[in-house]
């Protein structure tokens, strides 16, 4: 026994002989992990030796043509003007400020690229799932032609055919309202009190829905009558004794006249004898000069939108001294608002009552802008030049800010351990009041630093930065919204665009550039956005909404509570992609002469001859807009997807 | 059911009731339109406002297609917009890829979209008698319009103070007649409704008249509305209105009536033609007065003539002349084969181009009819636009057309033929294969191919070929000494080869830069080839290493020593074999295609490797891809395309005189293996994990669960995201022109700057617009092919 297993323990010691060091080597480098380090090592120093090479080559040629890449030449003169910038840049700025003015004028583009292109796409994409087969047809027809050609055909198209072709010329401007006299005929009036004293009626009667709609032909009928024959005393008696026949007919023919239409006769009748009365009265009242000529009343229109080649030209919204008082209120009450929403959002969390959380919040925010712009217009003066109130909008700005980050950042759906979700808030409570905390020395110290100044002297305004009498403005018809603003106590004055030559003498203009490019982008990315709309509602089974029914849910409760959660899951990832694709292709502006942060890139290094530090600063632009528009997708996209083991 | 109760009194009908039509409202069409049109007032809205919104557009671009738009600037730009300014006589070379490629795409039609066929015919047989059957029958029957001009001293009228040309050049072919009249124009009406070829002298004329009726017009109306205004009960005009208006109708200024302004056509004109060189009369001259009222000439042979139409002196009447076969001019250059231009004059009617060189009178070129101020002015009847643009363009490219046309159904014929001989898999092979081939073709027939790229060419493939005989010497020795020192001789020998070989005879090129970096796929592909050590089949692999080693020696050295002998070194072989083109030439259409066709054949394997290495388990490879991934994606087009102009020459001093094309290349893939690399990660993510772990079962190693299992499922999976992909780089390459490159796009703005087409940017529009759309529909439309045949329309479960 004991020789066999001896012999065992041999036969084992066989099998399996010692290595050598050349299989102990060999064996070492058969190893997985060791194959996956040596792989990525290699990879690692294969990279790093490809960038170096790169750059030190990149790095030498430029040498030897004589320029030196730094990043000094950001404080030097710029030399060039632009179209269209704000108002403290020039040519002597630097070339850091031009590439501001740059980064100014793509989110200028881009921000209002993406309310608008989103509003027109879900617009497009209802009408693609439209039951009307020609609506449905038509608007597949406008996407596929938006989507298959290019943007930069299109963007051509919009500026040098539409803005500078199609436009009217300089002087001949499209205006909106046209200017002239807008006339509302008293008479008018009639047809909502009778609809609403039929309606009224008919809530206890039932056969009164056919006088309603009889109403409504005879008011028409009369209309058009009033439309191609004009307006005259006689016709409206001769209307009226129509009226009367009518309504007899309706009212006592019962054999003659189809039940169906015994209250459209009884309808019409009485809103021709009506109309007679009514005229009647008004003409009375004309000539006893109660009222204005001819029963109707007239006010001179002004047009408040130019559209031209040379600019596009819209009101603008001047601030006056109470402004920040009023602004002040607004926040205050948007801070209540938010505060009232998450409580109720949590009374329905907790009890399942139906409380309108969206109308409270947005009468509170409604509410307060209201007596905050009667406070605002009647105050005192002392109140309203105190600095207090830009102190009070930070501290808003600031409790708003949070309450929604917090909002935001507490959703479970994130994802995000406990303790990773409570350093967030820490952190981002620490940010906002350090930066409130940073705004409000800062304000205080300008306090301190220029104490307010002298008001003008009663009766003056400042024009030029002198002070002018108003009367003689008054005389001259230069009474203009930015001097009105000087003077009036409301929050704001609207200024109107007025023409005087070439020039528009307040308003904000916009140049067809930023016109064509908006215009383009928001067209060609509704389509896009149409689409994905179209998918994601169509991604809902038609199931939920037969169970919605079922449930006894109308038709805006199945959207907002069934088909809208589910669609949104689909949409919103290649929303977010859309969004990313607008902002890079607002850098297209360079084809259509607009100053955004690509063009104005190109010429800070075309004059200065630094071409990567440039390059560099462009990059970093456009990544950081594209990560902060991913961010934002992101977090609005966790909000909505399934909440998964 | 019958009662128990009660005797039913009603009658039973023992046979089927009689057969009813069906109610019309609730059958066919009618109840179509009412179910789909006009079921609700909401739709009755819709429906109207949508037949007037499309009866809008329909009608306002046909009034301006065939009204006011200038066609010519897309008839005699049309190679521009097709190849830029690629070499004329390399011009049968892209003709000759186009047509090949016809020919292939016919194979494919038949193999994959037989049904289609029916589709297809029907559209080829009314393009052929679009093509063929309109334009004759266009020609014969209506006429070219009459050119006006004018004939007199000087004139005033208006703000136009001019002097008709008493002598404009002309050219003509021989047997040709030349009827001149005075044109039949009494008042100022009929001079506004001229419209046809006039001098820019008329159209001044013509377009002072056009603004009289509108000042007229402008005054009455403005009278009109201070008038009513007065008379109303309620103002109707605001103040500031009201004196704006008073201030336009002081300020109007209406000249008087044109025509009796310029006393019109009541004086004598002489009339004569002048034969070019010898400026002597061919017939002798006619007056047009009350007696005579037409001339006739007879042009005795081709060239250039000049007509002399003239008043007496000091006549203060104004003629205007109606001249039948004299029709405007366009004078281009060309580079001659000596150096120096030579000016081609095109009669624009019909194309008879001649470059005889233009009378001279004192040193000086004489004015001709030049279609710069001979424009066709006017609003244009409908058989005037078939007569002078539609047909005559359709005429001259109809053959084109013709012969791809015929091509295709060659190709489709072959296709049938390889079908019955070859049966249906062998055949979509050889069409899959023939397809990917006409990549290669197009590039060899649009670049060129010479002796440096033949052996860059051999160098590359032998390189390749070494790759595989890698992995097969991994398969037959494994991982031993012999397997690794051969291994490692082959790699010193391809890294070797441009060196030792290459250099000495025709320099270094840039293709066997390949060879630098041998090293580390060889290694990779060896390694692969031992995981099947001991399972293949040794003399398989002993066979397939033998033959894999002399295929990689003979594509090094082959090539060379045949080039070394036939030829001399160091020599100039640009024009042998395929005369290479400079790329720096190429522009329009040609651009286009070559950057959509070569930027996804490259960067599709690119954005698959980069797929597979952001899935890897390794963190250097992994947050390498991602970094490369995320950064291109983040940047717009133009900044890489930017980035590919301005840093490739700065990598190396060799790479300097890469022309921007092939920059715009390079940066065209980079930028779309990205995207590609993330719609491939989408498929990768979507395949269920237990593909994998089944692979793993079976015994499979990593890479070869990759090639085999995972790529061809993900890949058939993203199939529409990857088209879609395509379609976006095929209409992004229009971006190119922001970067200095002129292609499909980019040729409109040329056009506009050229003064004879100056204002014609909306018929450029419209034409790239047109070709843009069809080639992306037809991609998209071959996605949804593709999409259907793909692995989900197979699986039932």
């Amino acid at each position: 026994m004991v020789k066999n297993t001896m012999m065992e323990l041999d036969r084992n010691q066989a099998i399996r002989p010692p290595l050598s060091l050349f299989q102990k080597v060999l064996s070492f480098f058969r190893d997985v992990r060791v194959i996956q380090a040596i792989t990525q090592i290699i990879f690692t120093v294969a990279f790093f030796t490809a960038v170096y090479t790169l750059s030190t080559n990149v790095y030498n040629s430029l040498i030897a043509q004589g320029s030196i890449p730094s990043f000094s030449f950001l404080s030097s003169r710029a030399g060039f003007d632009l179209l269209e910038t704000p108002e403290w840049y020039s040519a002597e700025s630097t070339y850091s400020q031009a590439l501001q003015v740059g980064i100014i004028n793509t989110l200028r583009v881009v921000v209002i690229g993406l309310v608008l292109s989103t509003i027109l796409g879900v617009l497009t994409g209802i009408a693609l799932l439209s039951r009307n087969w020609l609506v449905r047809n038509l608007s597949s027809a406008y996407v596929e032609i938006l989507r298959n050609t290019p943007l930069l055909v299109q963007l051509i198209f919009w500026y040098y055919v539409f803005m500078l072709e199609v436009l009217p010329r300089d002087g001949d401007d499209l205006t909106f309202p046209a200017e002239g006299i807008a006339v509302f005929p008293l008479r008018v009036i009639l047809y909502p009190v009778l609809w609403l004293i039929i309606w009224a009626l008919s809530r206890q009667r039932h056969t009164l829905k056919g006088i309603l709609t009889g109403a409504l032909y005879g008011a028409v009928l009369i209309e058009l009558v009033q439309l191609l024959l004009g307006y005259s005393p006689l016709l409206f008696v001769g209307v009226g004794l129509v009226g009367v026949v009518v309504f007899a007919i309706g009212f006592t023919q019962q054999k003659a006249v189809p039940s169906v239409m015994h209250g459209a006769f009884v309808g019409a009748g009485l809103v021709a004898v009506g109309q007679m009365a009514l005229v009647a009265l008004l003409g009375t009242l004309t000539n006893a000069e109660i009222i204005a000529a001819d029963g109707a009343l007239w006010t001179p229109v002004y047009s408040v939108l130019y559209l031209s080649r040379k600019a596009v030209a819209i009101p603008e919204l001047i601030q006056t001294v109470s402004f920040n008082f009023w602004f002040a209120i607004v926040v205050l009450s948007a801070a209540v608002a938010a505060g009232t929403f998450v409580y109720f959002s949590g009374v329905i969390e907790r009890t399942g009552r139906n409380i309108p959380r969206f109308l409270i919040a947005a009468g509170i925010v409604l509410v307060g802008m209201l007596f905050g712009w009667i406070f605002a217009s009647n105050a005192p003066d002392t109140l309203l030049a105190s600095p207090i109130w830009s102190i009070i909008t930070t501290l808003g700005y600031g409790v708003l800010l949070i309450v929604v980050l917090f909002t935001i950042v507490d959703q479970a759906s994130l994802r995000m351990t406990k303790g990773l979700s409570r350093l967030i808030r820490i952190g981002l409570m620490v940010a906002v009041v350090g930066g409130g905390s940073l705004l409000l020395l800062q304000q205080v110290q300008a306090v301190l630093a220029n104490p307010v100044p002298n008001t003008l002297e009663e009766g003056f305004v400042l024009e030029n930065n002198r002070p002018v009498e108003i009367t003689e403005l008054q005389e001259s018809g230069r009474f203009l919204a930015r001097h009105e603003a000087q003077v009036s106590q409301q929050p704001l004055v609207v200024g109107i665009p007025i023409k005087r030559g070439t020039r528009f003498q307040q308003g904000v203009t916009l140049s067809p550039e930023y016109l064509a490019l908006t215009l383009g982008l928001i067209i060609y990315t509704s389509a896009f956005i149409g689409e994905i709309v179209r998918a994601g509602i169509q991604a809902v089974s038609f199931g939920q909404f037969e169970a919605a029914r079922a449930l006894g849910l109308n038709g805006s409760q199945t959207l907002q509570m069934i088909i809208l959660p589910q669609a949104l899951r689909v949409i919103i990832p290649p929303l977010g992609n859309q969004y990313l694709n607008l902002a890079k292709n607002s850098s297209l502006a360079s084809a259509i002469a607009f100053a955004d942060v690509y063009s104005i890139g190109q010429t800070v290094m075309n004059q200065s001859g630094q071409s990567i530090p440039g390059f560099f600063l462009i990059l970093i632009t456009y990544l950081i807009m594209s990560l902060i528009i991913a961010l934002l997708m992101n977090v609005v996209n966790s909000r909505f997807q399934l909440v998964t083991r | 059911m019958t009662d128990n109760y009660t005797e039913s009194k009603t009658a039973v009908y023992y046979d089927a009731p009689p057969a009813r039509p069906a109610p019309v409202n609730q059958t066919g069409t009618i109840a179509w339109v009412r179910n789909n049109l006009i079921k609700t007032p909401t739709d009755i809205f819709l429906t109207t406002l949508s037949i007037f919104v499309v009866a809008y557009l329909v009608i306002t671009f046909y009034q301006w297609a065939t009204q006011s738009a200038n066609w010519w600037a897309i008839g005699f730009n049309i190679r521009q917009y097709m190849m830029g300014g690629y070499e004329q006589d390399l011009e049968w070379r892209l003709v000759f890829a186009v047509v090949g490629t016809a020919f292939l795409c016919g194979i494919g039609i038949y193999v994959w979209l037989k049904h289609l066929s029916r589709v297809l015919i029907l559209l080829t047989i009314a393009l052929v008698v679009v093509l063929f059957a309109i334009p004759p029958l266009v020609l014969s029957t209506i006429s070219l319009p009459n050119t006006y001009m004018m004939a007199g001293n000087a004139f005033s009228v208006g703000n136009v103070n001019d002097t008709p040309r008493p002598e404009v050049a002309f050219i003509a072919k021989k047997d040709e007649n030349i009827v001149i009249s005075k044109a039949n124009i009494t008042n100022d009406t009929e001079l506004v409704n001229i419209a046809s070829f006039m001098d820019r002298q008329l159209s001044s004329v013509r377009s002072t008249t056009a603004d009289r009726f509108v000042a007229l017009a402008q005054q009455a109306d403005l009278q009109a509305q201070l008038d009513n205004n007065a008379t109303a009960a309620i103002p109707l005009l605001t103040e500031a209105q009201k004196t704006r208006l008073e201030a336009d109708l002081t300020r109007l200024n209406v000249i008087p009536s044109v025509t009796e302004t310029l006393a019109l056509n009541q004086a004598d004109v002489t009339i004569e033609i002048l034969d070019g060189t010898t400026f002597e009369p061919i017939k002798e001259a006619a007056i047009l007065n009350e007696s005579r009222e037409t001339a006739t000439f007879t042009i005795p042979q081709d060239g250039w003539y000049i007509l002399r139409k003239t008043t007496s002196e000091g006549e203060t009447s104004m003629s205007i002349l109606s001249i039948d076969g004299i029709y405007p001019i366009l004078r281009t250059s060309r580079l001659q084969a000596g150096g120096g231009f030579v000016s081609n004059y095109v009669r624009m009617t019909d194309e008879y181009r001649t470059e005889a060189p233009i009378p001279r009178v004192g040193g000086v070129d004489m004015p001709f009819i030049v279609i710069n101020e001979n424009q066709y002015r006017g609003d244009r009847p409908l058989d005037a636009y078939l007569r002078v643009y539609l047909s005559p363009f359709l005429q001259r490219h109809a053959p084109n057309l013709g012969i791809l046309i015929t091509f295709i159904a060659l190709g489709y014929a072959l296709g049938s033929l390889l079908m019955r001989f070859l049966g249906k898999k062998d055949t979509q092979t050889f069409a899959s294969y023939a397809l990917m081939s006409s990549t290669v073709l197009i590039w060899v027939m649009a670049a060129g191919f010479s002796i440096p790229e033949m052996l860059n060419l051999s160098l590359l493939f032998g390189a390749v070929a070494f790759l595989s005989v890698a992995s097969r010497i991994g398969a037959k020795f494994g991982r031993s000494l012999i397997g690794f020192g051969l291994l490692i001789a082959g790699i010193a020998l391809t890294m070797a080869m441009p060196f030792v070989v290459f250099q000495p005879h025709y320099g270094f090129g840039i293709l066997p830069v390949v060879n630098l970096f041998i090293a580390l796929p060889a290694f990779i592909s060896f390694w692969i080839g031992t995981s099947s050590y001991g399972i293949a089949d040794d003399a398989e692999e002993t066979r397939a290493v033998i033959v894999g080693s002399l295929v990689t020696l003979l594509s090094f050295f082959l090539p060379l020593v045949l080039a070394s002998t036939v030829l001399p070194v160091n020599g100039d072989y640009s024009s042998w074999f395929l005369r290479l083109s400079d790329q720096r030439n190429w522009g329009g259409f040609l651009l286009t295609i070559i950057l959509t066709l070569y930027g996804i054949v490259a960067s599709f394997p690119i954005g698959v490797l980069l797929a597979l290495g952001r899935k890897s388990a390794l963190p250097a490879v992994k947050y390498g891809c991602t970094l490369y991934i995320e950064l291109v994606r983040g940047s717009p087009f133009i900044t890489v395309l930017f980035f590919g102009q301005l840093f490739i020459p700065l990598i190396d001093p060799t790479l300097a005189t890469v022309p921007g094309t092939i920059r715009a290349l390079v940066a065209t893939i980079a930028f779309s293996a990205a995207y590609l690399a993330e719609n491939v990660r989408g498929g990768l993510q979507a395949l269920p994990p237990g593909q994998m772990e089944a692979g793993k079962a079976l015994g499979l190693s990593g890479w070869q669960v990759t090639y085999f299992i995972t790529l061809p499922q993900a890949l058939r999976t993203v199939i529409p995201a990857l088209v879609g992909q395509f379609i976006s780089l095929f209409k992004d390459t229009s971006l190119v022109l922001i970067v200095g490159l002129i292609d499909l796009t980019g040729y409109v703005n040329s056009m506009v700057v050229q003064p004879e087409f100056t204002g014609t940017r909306r018929e450029g529009l419209m034409f790239i617009s047109i070709l843009y759309f069809v080639f992306s529909y037809v991609m998209s439309y071959v996605s949804r092919l593709l999409e259907r045949s793909g692995s989900g329309s197979v699986r039932r479960i």
